[in-house]
């Protein structure tokens, strides 16, 4: 009988042998922060995912959106997470690009704010702010020429009225305004409020964005496990039991999830509208 | 044991010496190596230290600088100051304008050294971190100790340490301004640092940096455990970034370092001096590539090791070291190894020739021969004592004498002078020397000796010579007697061997001696073979006991023994010998020996034997031949002898036979005409007759031959009694003739038989072409007028009525061709895995709700035993049992139905099932049971009911047989009802190897998907109706239709058109389909075209396909066919899509299902009845192919019927039906 059960199962082992092989996701995070930071952010959450997917994650690091956005295209990422400017360039161009889920901010929202910052001793003002020099993270980021513009155009001004430069990642922009390098910069509301102690502050905001998303390739992965990773993570209850184990998630996605549509984007879909986001800076 | 301790000694002393010598050499080369590695080590690692202590100095310099000019300022002071007073927006204001103002000479200072910068509150709680600027304001105090003794003794501190995010050299400050302490700033030096510097010192090095787990793991932030791994070569240590993620990060280890540290922890040494700290220097070998591996610990400020600085490197010296030990230590051993060599054969060549000496002159002294050495002058020099003895001289005597002086004399005694002496003569002139000559001994005897000498030559100078001799006088003596006894025992000898009789001469024991070769021819044996045996050698075992004591007796007596004894040859063969046996006595008289002559007289004995037998079998043939025997003296022609099988066929004693003349007893009406005697025939053979003693004449086939016996000449006569067999002939004359008869009866009677088979077949074969052609063209068009949305309902029903009735033509024609194919031995079963209890209930909710309209009881049994899974051809068990129980509920009016079922098996695999069904009707009749299961044959009952064809029982009965079982009527009478049981064997098999077709969507073709599209197809068929039909339904769907009414004006199309499929009739005028078919394949580049036969001839399936693969089509269909059908072969064939008609039939619960009670009366009559009838035959297949018509005009009624189809809601169905 024993002889049997262990015949039985070396030969379901020699059938399925390749099923013993980890099917192998590459995971992209966007680089708004340093590559530690992000690494941090991430790794807890990929463990989470290798553990109940029984899959095996591999991180992909691209300093700039563009190429992140492009690897994503060329089918070299299968999930990454993105905000909601690279996530709408992306599905224009790439159709199979589905959003899973949106992480939820730590108001609970699935929204998000872009805001404007400045050093605490600055006294210009705002309303048609001219020839400043700002700061921003990366053209095909949300909060960086798109909402920065917009904030600028509600004060009668606009990013072309001052001087601009892109920094790549947001605590990048926070720094660089502390260091005096800039005047003002755009970056993520919430990035930019872990940066107060250092003088920063807010002065103004957009409208709730939709918040950061985990994004699948379905050209690359088969829609069931899309369909897994997206349970997996909806099934995170940041209230109950999973409290203790999300206070190791990065700050950006320990607050839980919600699943994701593509209709959520229109709002940015609106906002772009025709508005022509230059690849380089202005000086 | 002193004598064995020497012996040892000698012989393993000196290997003994010279491995202990090879042991010692080998110890001291290897300590010398050993401490040369050391001495290497040593330097190794302290160049590694030195390395070290410089980077860090290096570093201590810069930061120093870094601190004295760039944080220790007023301006930065101030600043802090303002920034640790305030609090809230102020504070954070003061602790931004720091992070600006320092930033960038931080900023420059880490492009030269990575280092992180950080400052610190007087509690010890962090307040600025320039390498992590988002986190501040968690206490260190407890945990670094650098900082602590900086804030509590106020000087700088600085030494390794583990951090919260990097572990690294820090160098701590206090900040005093205005004697207000306001915290302290650390400058860490991370790992990379370290190692950076100690590669540019020392490039040929590769560098790792590891930290102690215990030191570290507890106080790191929980995010960057990730960053930390265990490090190979001890578990007891972490490795920071492996991976080199982080750009900060030292770069991975190389794989040999890799390999390295693997190797290492399994080295105890190393493990021992990582677990307590020790600095070590080793050797490792990968790869065949020798390296240096040297282990700095790395101490804390509080004097723990935290962490371990381990260098690699190639390391040639090492190699070289070890290479240089192997060849000293080889070379050496050589050496020692060829002195032993030499040693030990030099010794033995000593002790060799020592005992060679000793040997020599052992061997000369005791010599028998004399021996004596004369140096060149002729004086002895040496002689042996044998010499002395054989001449009677003492030694002292004949040293310094001359041998031809003293003793050497000549054959007559004389004296010859030195000079004429031939031996003297040879031995001075250095020859050699050997003959026989005359010495005299001392008393004055005569000698003859035989001598040799030789001369001794030395460097080619003779020296002398060496004598030998010995006294052959005595020999002498005896060659000349023996000569003379020779010559005697020659004569005798050569007498023996030359004699014609058999000699042997044996010793007292009769062992032979001698054997003359007549013996050795005679017995066959070699002379080495009986040589020293025993005479018994010959023994054949067949002599009587006592007979060889009395010869033994005899001889041993002194007397010669004679007589004749069976012996046997050496081959196996027995041979009669005739003996005298004579004892040899010697000169005493005494007897030594006994001598044998011995003559062969087999043969003489074999011819009486022969004789002797030879007479025994003539008397005993006479006596016993169970054939009639008589001979008669031929010149009397009296009875000299019969034998008794003669004496009782003419039943008088022998004694009254013999003495008789033949013809009075044999063949008395031939008195005179003897055949033999009278008419010269050689033989005679022929039937006569004989007379008994009681004067009855008895027939006898008799044979009589003339022989001569002894020079006279007799008859033999042999009789056989032939009554018997006479009347035995008769019998078979008559049999023979009734035989003949019979046979031309069976004959006409078989060829009758035959026309009538061959014209009902002819029959069949036609009626079925000729019926099925048109019928085709029925279904098809009816079909096809049916999809006509526009059509009238009246003449939709109309039309739907034409199609069943057409059905059910086909139907019947289909059981008229079964019973055919069932003649022609065509049908064959096709075994499934069914579910029998299953098929069981089936069957009995069918017949349940038919039994109840007729007021009929039902009841069903299944035994225990039966298994419930076999494998057996299912369709054709169930059309006998629904044959079985519709007959049973037709022909009975009151009373119940019983269905019961049982089985048996011997084996658990292979089953009987035995089914009974049994009725309460009006019986039937006991002279029609005999017809009812031949076909087109009818009860009376049967006939007066007007249904049925009277082909169910004979198609039931058939299958039955084929499933290896029997279909018979157990038991009927009028009035009492019927009992028919049906057997069949089935297999047991498992469930789930059943196949259950799930109820699908149904769906209504529409047309080819447009991407397949055009599809050219060409019809090929004579009868117009069936053409234009068939076109009609091709074109329906969207295929591109040409039509041609025979093969040959097909050929002409297909190389014109080139249609990618074509249907092809059969029977055609002309050229038939098959042989188109093959003509179309034999054109060129049409080997892609499609070719489905069409026929309407009622072959079997399987002649079919075989004739269709023959022609070479891909495919058939059998006239007349459903459009379906047609389509989906057409789709499999072609490999093409259809578009559908979404008809989806919702799978609800039947209960669910709102039904208006109207939508079933709406049905047309027929059709109702059609329904009804397939629910009551248990016909689903029928029922649902007649929904197809349900459901053109009422879609929802056709899915709620089929509904309760598929859930076997047999009896709401009926229901339903039977209410409209």
């Amino acid at each position: 009988m024993r002889c049997t059960i262990w015949l039985t199962i070396l030969s379901v082992w020699c059938l399925t042998g390749t099923s013993f092989a980890l099917e192998v996701v590459r995971f992209a995070p966007l680089p708004m922060e340093d590559r530690e930071t992000v690494m941090k952010q991430f790794r807890p959450m990929t463990d989470y995912l290798q553990q109940h997917l029984g899959i095996s994650i591999e991180y992909v690091y691209a300093d700039s959106y563009a190429n992140i956005l492009e690897k994503f295209r060329n089918g070299d990422i299968d999930l990454a997470y993105l905000g909601p400017l690279p996530y709408v360039e992306l599905r224009g161009s790439h159709p199979q690009a589905e959003p899973l889920v949106h992480f939820k901010e730590a108001s609970g929202q699935t929204t998000y704010t872009c805001g404007l910052a400045v050093f605490a001793d600055s006294t210009f003002p705002l309303k048609n702010l001219k020839d400043k020099k700002l700061a921003l993270t990366q053209p095909l980021s949300t909060c960086g020429y798109l909402s920065a513009n917009g904030l600028l155009r509600q004060h009668g001004s606009s990013l072309e009225s001052n001087y601009y430069r892109y920094l790549g990642k947001h605590d990048a922009v926070a720094l660089a305004i502390v260091q005096g390098l800039f005047d003002a910069g755009g970056l993520k509301t919430a990035i930019g409020k872990k940066y107060a102690h250092l003088g920063l502050t807010i002065i103004d905001e957009t409208d709730p964005l939709p918040s950061f998303a985990l994004v699948g390739n379905k050209a690359t992965l088969k829609p069931e496990l899309l369909n897994q990773i997206r349970h997996a993570l909806i099934a995170i209850d940041p209230e109950g039991k999973h409290r203790t184990m999300l206070a190791d998630w990065g700050d950006n996605i320990r607050y839980g999830t919600v699943p994701s549509d593509d209709t959520n984007y229109d709002v940015i879909r609106e906002l772009l509208g025709e508005v022509t986001i230059p690849d380089e800076g202005n000086f | 044991m002193g004598k064995q301790l020497k012996h040892l000694v000698a012989r393993y002393g000196l290997i003994a010496v010279m491995l202990s010598l090879s042991i010692g050499l080998g110890l001291f080369l290897f300590i010398n190596m050993q401490k040369k590695q050391t001495s290497h080590f040593s330097e190794h690692q302290h160049t590694l230290d030195t390395a070290y202590r410089a980077s860090l100095q290096m570093y201590h310099l810069a930061i120093e600088n870094f601190y004295s000019s760039t944080i220790n300022r007023n301006d930065i002071l101030q600043l802090l100051e303002t920034a640790v007073t305030s609090q809230g927006p102020q504070q954070d204001l003061a602790r931004g304008r720091l992070y600006r103002k320092l930033f960038p000479a931080y900023q420059a200072l880490k492009t030269e050294i990575p280092l992180q910068l950080q400052f610190y509150l007087s509690d010890g709680t962090s307040f600025l971190r320039f390498h992590k600027p988002d986190r501040y304001g968690d206490p260190l105090l407890e945990f670094q100790e650098s900082v602590r003794l900086a804030n509590a003794e106020k000087r700088h501190v600085h030494g390794f340490e583990t951090g919260k995010v990097r572990s690294g050299f820090r160098y701590v400050f206090p900040l005093i301004y205005q004697d207000r302490y306001l915290g302290s700033a650390a400058v860490s030096v991370t790992a990379k640092g370290i190692r950076d510097a100690l590669a540019k010192l020392d490039p040929n090095r590769e560098y790792t940096f590891l930290v102690n787990r215990d030191l570290t793991e507890p106080y790191i932030f929980p995010e960057q455990q990730w960053l930390y791994s265990p490090a190979d070569i001890h578990p007891d240590y972490l490795l920071e970034d492996a991976n080199a993620i982080l750009p900060d990060s030292p770069p991975p280890l190389s794989a040999g370092a890799t390999a390295i540290n693997r190797q290492l922890r399994k080295n105890q040494q190393v493990q021992a001096a990582l677990k307590q700290g020790r600095p070590l220097t080793t050797h490792a070998t990968v790869d065949g590539s020798s390296h240096i591996v040297s282990m700095l610990p790395i101490m804390d400020i509080k004097g723990l090791t935290a962490g371990y600085l381990i260098s690699y490197a190639q390391d040639p010296v090492s190699a070289a070291f070890f290479t240089e030990f192997v060849i000293y230590l080889t070379t050496m051993l050589f050496v020692l190894a060829v002195m032993t060599i030499l040693m030990l054969r030099i010794r033995r060549w000593t002790v060799a020739l020592s005992s060679e000496k000793h040997n020599l002159q052992a061997m000369n002294n005791a010599l028998a021969e004399g021996v004596y050495v004369t140096d060149s002058k002729g004086s002895i020099e040496r002689i042996n004592p044998a010499a002395c003895k054989a001449l009677g001289f003492s030694e002292q005597d004949l040293l310094g004498k001359t041998a031809h002086d003293l003793f050497h004399c000549h054959s007559d005694n004389a004296f010859l002078p030195k000079d004429d002496c031939p031996f003297f003569t040879a031995i001075s002139q250095g020859q050699p020397y050997q003959g026989e000559e005359i010495f005299r001994h001392r008393s004055g005897s005569i000698l003859t000796v035989e001598l040799a000498s030789r001369p001794i030559w030395v460097s080619g100078k003779l020296i002398g010579s060496v004598t030998a001799f010995h006294d052959i006088t005595a020999r002498k003596a005896t060659e000349e007697r023996l000569k003379q006894s020779e010559e005697i025992s020659r004569k005798l000898s050569t007498a023996v061997e030359q004699s014609p009789t058999a000699i042997i001469i044996t010793d007292l024991d009769g062992i032979i001696e001698y054997a003359n070769p007549q013996f050795l021819q005679m017995t066959g044996y070699g002379e080495e073979e009986v040589l020293g045996n025993g005479a018994r050698l010959l023994n054949s075992g067949y002599m009587p006991n006592g007979f060889y004591k009395e010869l033994w007796r005899t001889i041993s007596a002194g007397r010669t023994w004679n007589g004749e004894m069976l012996n046997r040859r050496k081959d196996g063969d027995l041979y009669w010998e005739l003996n005298a046996i004579s004892p040899i006595r010697d000169r005493y008289n005494c007897i030594t020996h006994y001598i044998a002559t011995k003559t062969d007289i087999s043969g003489r004995k074999r011819m009486e034997e022969t004789l002797r037998e030879n007479e025994e079998i003539q008397r005993t043939l006479m006596e016993g031949l169970p054939i009639p025997l008589v001979i008669i003296d031929a010149a009397t022609r009296i009875i000299e002898s019969v034998n008794p099988a003669a004496a009782q066929l003419i039943g008088s004693p022998e004694e009254e036979i013999v003495g008789n003349r033949c013809h009075s007893v044999l063949c008395p009406a031939q008195e005179d005409s003897c055949p033999i005697l009278d008419l010269n025939q050689s033989v005679d053979s022929s039937e006569k007759f004989l007379i008994r003693h009681d004067g009855r004449q008895t027939p006898v086939l008799k044979t009589v031959r003339k022989i001569t016996i002894k020079g006279r000449e007799k008859l033999v006569e042999c009789m056989m009694d032939i009554r018997d067999r006479l009347e035995a002939e008769e019998s078979l004359r008559i049999a023979n003739s009734q035989w003949k008869e019979a046979t031309a009866k069976a004959e006409q009677l078989a060829e009758a038989a035959d026309a009538a088979n061959l014209a009902k077949s002819t029959f069949l074969a036609s009626m079925s072409h000729e019926i099925r052609t048109p019928l085709n063209a029925i279904l098809g068009y009816s079909q096809l007028l049916q999809k006509d949305s526009e059509l009238h309902p009246n003449h939709r029903e109309q039309i739907q009525t034409i199609n069943r009735s057409g059905d059910h033509l086909l139907e019947l024609i289909n059981d008229i061709l079964e019973v055919s194919r069932i003649e022609a031995g065509h049908v064959t079963l096709h075994p499934v895995p069914l579910d029998f209890r299953q098929l069981m209930a089936d069957l009995a909710s069918m017949f349940k709700l038919s039994c109840q309209q007729k007021d009929l009881r039902f009841d069903m049994a299944l035994g225990q035993e039966l298994p419930r899974y076999l494998n057996a051809d299912r369709a054709k068990i169930r059309q006998v049992l629904i044959n079985l129980l519709s007959n049973a509920v037709k022909f009975t009016d009151h009373g119940q139905i019983s269905l019961r079922a049982s089985g048996s098996t011997t084996d658990q695999l292979n089953w009987l099932i035995a089914v009974d069904i049994i009725d309460s009707g009006p019986g039937i009749d006991p002279g029609e049971q005999d017809k009812l299961f031949e076909a087109f044959e009818q009860t009376s009952s049967g006939r007066s009911s007007g249904l049925g064809s009277g082909l169910g029982l004979s198609i039931s009965r058939a299958y039955a047989e084929q499933l290896g079982g029997e279909l018979l009527l157990e038991k009927s009478a009028a009035g009492s009802g019927s009992q028919f049981r049906f057997t069949f064997s089935a297999q047991q098999c498992a469930g789930d190897e059943l196949q259950l077709t799930p109820s699908g969507n149904r769906c209504q073709i529409d047309s080819i998907a447009p991407q397949f599209l055009p599809i050219k197809a060409l019809v090929v068929e004579d009868d117009p109706n069936s053409r234009n039909m068939l076109c009609e339904t091709l074109a329906e769907i969207g295929f591109s239709v040409e039509a041609v009414a025979s093969g040959e004006e097909a050929l002409r199309q297909v190389s014109k058109w080139e249609p990618d499929l074509v249907l092809m009739d059969v029977q055609m005028a002309g050229m038939d389909g098959y042989q188109a078919t093959r003509h179309l394949r034999s054109l060129p580049n049409r080997k892609q075209m499609k070719i489905i036969i069409v026929t309407a001839g009622g072959l079997a399936s399987c002649d079919l396909s075989k004739q269709t693969i023959e022609a070479g089509a891909d495919d058939y269909i059998a006239k007349p066919f459903k459009t379906t059908e047609l389509y989906t072969k057409l789709k499999s064939l072609c490999g093409f899509d259809y578009l559908y008609s979404p008809v989806t039939i919702t799978q609800k619960s039947a209960g669910e299902i709102p039904l208006n009670p109207e939508a079933v009366q709406n049905l047309h009559e027929s059709l109702l009845a059609a329904l009804k009838q397939a629910v009551d035959d248990g016909d689903m297949i029928h029922f649902s192919e007649l929904l197809d018509e349900v459901g053109a005009s009422d879609g929802a009624l056709r899915d709620y019927l089929s509904t309760l189809a598929d859930r076997y809601e047999y009896e709401k169905l009926l229901n339903l039906l039977s209410q409209a």
